[in-house]
């Protein structure tokens, strides 16, 4: 689907062989260990997003006026935004030639690096507006587009270990 | 027949065979599982927390709970299905792992957790509904089922590497 072309290869490389990677690679623990914490902080996010989209597709949390509960859930979702980030870096530089040549690394990248941009763009703006100024015609696309796409991103990451 | 009897018993059938032995179904049906536990951990996660007072404050508990607990649940059920399946196929080395085993003490905990909830401090929300502050039990039962869901999906993970 997705490829990295092979001038990215020395920084896979590099990045493979940095003393990070090795200090990683050569524990039995750490990589566990932030692989774990990276987990839950997907889950934190991806709760957060998914609790968020439901309520845009009308389906839970109706009682809440939509931007007020985006006001609850956005620190969450950008709290374990970060901390996935923080947790991911060292787990691909610890297996970078291997995510190089994964075939699901690439497209899990490239799906979350758009839905980075959904997020920021036309999401933030149906979660920011009460729900009589949006169009249900493009909020609820907008909601399933999110949802299809994080869930993506969180099954590709899974699939990793396995392809 | 002992546990372990029925674990190989199991082990051997077809159903457990073709499983085990799967390209794709193993894979797909841990797939689903991750994402229906992190939908159904993540629903539970926003009532624990506003019990604390911690997420969600300024809505009442009863808002945060009864609009959410049907997506706890039913992904729950699906959780749980996938994961007996994902046990089928697996009995054996799940019989012989510590960490399976702590992790069914800790889902068993926090059962008991939710349902001890529900029959005791929950029946007087009507007093405390509102209020910012749960009572103390209330409380208590929210950071119990966050650090035992918490245990529950990193044993589920680190069963891999042990």
């Amino acid at each position: 689907m997705f490829e990295f072309p092979q001038s990215f290869l020395p920084f896979f490389r590099w990045c493979d062989t940095s003393a990070l990677s090795l200090a990683i690679r050569g524990s039995t623990y750490i990589f566990a260990g932030v692989e774990t914490i990276h987990i839950i902080a997907v889950a934190l996010m991806l709760g957060s997003i998914a609790t968020m989209d439901l309520r845009l597709l009308g389906l839970g949390m109706r009682r809440q006026p939509v931007p007020q509960l985006a006001r609850h859930l956005s620190p969450f979702m950008w709290g374990g935004f970060w901390v996935v980030v923080i947790t991911g870096v060292p787990l691909f530089m610890a297996e970078a030639l291997k995510c190089f040549g994964n075939a699901v690394f690439a497209p899990k990248m490239m799906i979350f690096f758009a839905a980075i941009l959904l997020s920021l763009t036309v999401h933030r703006k149906m979660e920011n507006s009460d729900e009589s100024r949006t169009s249900p015609w493009l909020r609820k696309p907008v909601a399933v587009l999110s949802i299809v796409m994080w869930l993506a991103v969180a099954a590709g990451g899974r699939s990793i270990a396995f392809v | 027949m002992s546990l372990l009897g029925m674990a190989m018993w199991l082990q051997d059938t077809a159903w457990s065979t073709s499983i085990r032995e799967s390209t794709f179904m193993y894979p797909a049906i841990e797939a689903t599982h991750l994402l229906v536990l992190a939908f159904s951990v993540g629903t539970i996660v926003w009532v624990d927390m506003r019990l604390l007072g911690w997420a969600m404050r300024g809505e009442t508990l009863t808002d945060v709970l009864e609009q959410l607990q049907p997506y706890t649940l039913a992904a729950f059920g699906i959780a749980f299905a996938t994961g007996l399946t994902l046990l089928s196929a697996e009995p054996v080395k799940c019989y012989n792992s510590p960490v399976f085993l702590f992790k069914m003490i800790a889902l068993a905990l926090a059962g008991i957790n939710a349902g001890i909830f529900h029959v005791t401090v929950y029946k007087g929300v009507a007093k405390w509904d509102k209020a910012y502050e749960a009572p103390p039990r209330a409380k208590l039962a929210g950071a119990m089922s966050l650090l035992l869901w918490t245990v529950v999906i990193a044993l589920g993970r680190w069963q891999a590497y042990s």
